[in-house]
């Protein structure tokens, strides 16, 4: 049985407690990002730096021995993968079946991206990623043209920001930030750029630096932590918690009906049912 | 500085003494917004809105700041455990947290699956239900957001259930509403309508909702404001940061006079509370500055779980 700690009633109404979690994979260590490519059935997830591969019938294969050092993976609206692979190629892209690698964005006004923790790609085509800069300076986010690959800063204001996500209608996104276990959310204009910053949810227990976020069609977030997986409505108010044994940094909807969540704890990958599908990128 | 007044009726000799020296107990946080008294700490919670902050002050221990990402907090009140219950502009929602700025949660954003325009102030029944206005404010293009629809169809007055927290409307025929306060016995509501400038006054329903509405004053005259925030005192009388300052009228509605807004002439009242040891206290949140002035009446301060004569 799940164990959910802090229990509101509109929980039921995303996780049904008759659903409980099934172990669908043990990886060789732990799983630091997890994407599901609805149109290919297939899941990537980077385990040790490698990006590995589980296909609808759970064989699993190293994706593509280049794309090395990265703990970050997403898909972005035309089912290219997006990660990070360290400093030296901080932000890089590849088609589905991990041919036509490229290196995206490596610098913005001379200065190299460095902690690249969030990517998320609009439907529009436009990036958006993390950049958790170390020694004091600001952090970024920024804002990338997926086609010419122009780089902007669109702000400033999110301290050591870590995974990103879009909300369901894509007008808002949802950076956190992992050091105060908080969320915040930002408006995003038209151009890309990001306006009217506030704190969209914050819990007092132990966030992990690389959790990951993923909505729902309905704009539930879930939220990969230190203490499982928090669960949130789409107003921020915290619905519960599945408490597992360790800590989970990777999450996300899969399943043709991406009615299922799945979630790593540490080397394991979990898959649960929910009740509303996980919000699909606007194609 | 002085207190101005603009003296109405004689009864207003009795709820203050104008030649009493008006005093400055915060400035420069930027214009102060909800204020909600504590006396279990002895201790004033206010809003600062640009910066955006969540604020505190004693008489013992001075100005400090709760919680700097308040999401532009407005209203504020405090629940049957005593925990912050504030209002925020910028995500339209309601959200508590204990008294330290800890355990911050969100208790409401929707109401009949559509987010809410944007609840403004509070009011606490001794019941321990939470009512809050919801006016169309913080929608309008300003600082704190661009121009959008209100998403629910009428601007109403809300009740959240204390113990499933629930969201029932307890009246939708309240024009523009802002401020609200209970009657000391709890059987009246008051109202700010801010567009027409003027108060509405409600029964109090056994099934927690408002009814009877009627119009219980109108704050017209020259000076800058709107009715805005509002609180009763022990006697009945009501207090409204209106046109110029503070609008006091008796409970049958006649005003009695006007505690003028201190400082500059385009200086603004926003809201107001009672506060100190004995509740004499009547805290002003301006534009410039949070002030205070002393009253001969105690404010009407209902505490949900806590009689009078335990404090």
């Amino acid at each position: 049985m799940l164990q959910w700690s802090k229990k509101e009633p509109e929980l039921e109404e995303v996780v049904s407690s008759r659903h409980d979690p099934v172990l669908i994979h043990q990886a060789d260590g732990p799983v630091t990002a997890l994407a599901y490519n609805w149109r290919a059935a297939r899941l990537a997830f980077c385990v040790g730096g490698w990006v590995h591969e589980l296909s609808g019938n759970r064989n699993e294969r190293v994706f593509r021995k280049g794309f090395s050092a990265s703990t970050l993976v997403r898909y972005d609206c035309e089912g290219r993968l997006l990660g990070s692979a360290g400093t030296e190629q901080p932000l890089v892209r590849m088609l589905e079946d991990g041919s036509n690698w490229e290196s995206l964005v490596s610098a913005y006004k001379g200065e190299p991206l460095e902690d690249i923790r969030g990517i998320v790609g609009h439907s529009s085509g436009m990036l958006h990623c993390s950049d958790a800069r170390a020694g004091g300076r600001p952090s970024r986010i920024y804002l990338i043209n997926g086609e010419s690959q122009d780089v902007v800063s669109v702000s400033e204001a999110i301290r050591s920001p870590g995974s990103l996500c879009y909300s369901p209608d894509e007008r808002y996104l949802y950076v956190a930030e992992p050091k105060s276990s908080r969320i915040m959310r930002l408006r995003i204009l038209p151009s890309g750029e990001l306006q009217y910053r506030c704190l969209f949810a914050e819990v007092s227990g132990g966030a992990h630096p690389d959790g990951e976020m993923a909505v729902d069609s309905r704009g539930h977030l879930f939220w990969g932590s230190g203490e499982g997986v928090h669960l949130f409505d789409r107003g921020g108010k915290h619905l519960g918690t599945v408490a597992i044994d360790r800590s989970c940094a990777a999450l996300c909807f899969a399943g043709r009906d991406l009615k299922t969540l799945l979630f790593a704890e540490q080397s394991r990958i979990w898959s649960l049912r929910v009740d509303y599908p996980g919000a699909r990128p606007v194609i | 500085m002085s207190v101005k007044t603009v003296r109405y009726e004689a009864g207003f000799d009795d709820l203050l003494d104008s030649q009493q020296d008006l005093v400055t107990v915060v400035k420069e946080i930027g214009s102060a917004e909800g204020p909600s008294w504590n006396p279990l700490t002895q201790a004033l919670l206010f809003c600062s809105v640009v910066p955006e902050k969540l604020c505190r002050w004693s008489p013992r221990e001075g100005f400090s700041i709760v919680r700097s990402d308040s999401n532009i907090a407005a209203g504020t009140c405090y629940d049957a455990q005593w925990r912050i219950v504030c209002c925020e502009q910028t995500t339209h929602r309601i959200v508590r947290m204990h008294d330290d700025g800890s355990g911050y949660e969100v208790m409401a954003s929707h109401y009949a699956d559509l987010e809410l325009n944007g609840p403004n102030d509070l009011a606490v029944h001794s019941d321990g239900g939470i009512y809050f206005s919801d006016p169309n404010f913080s929608r309008r293009a300003t600082l704190i957001s661009a121009m959008s629809q209100t998403p629910q169809p009428l601007q109403g007055l809300y009740r959240i259930d204390p113990t499933d927290k629930k969201i029932t409307l307890a009246s939708g025929d309240c024009g523009n509403p802002n401020g609200l306060c209970f009657s000391p016995d709890e059987r009246r509501v008051y109202v700010a309508d801010t567009a027409l400038s003027r108060i509405l006054l409600f029964d109090v329903a056994a099934d927690r909702t408002f009814s009877n509405r009627r119009v219980f004053a109108t704050t017209g005259g020259r000076g800058r404001g709107v009715p805005d925030g509002i609180k009763a005192d022990a006697a009945g009388n009501i207090y409204c940061a209106a046109q110029a300052g503070v609008h006091v009228f008796n409970p049958a509605g006649t005003r009695l006079g006007i505690i003028n807004t201190p400082g500059a002439a385009d200086n603004l009242c926003f809201n107001l509370c009672f506060g100190g040891s004995d509740l004499r206290q009547l805290f002003l949140c301006c534009l410039d500055a949070l002030y205070s002035v002393r009253l001969k009446v105690p404010g009407a301060h209902l505490l949900p779980g806590v009689s009078r004569a335990a404090l």
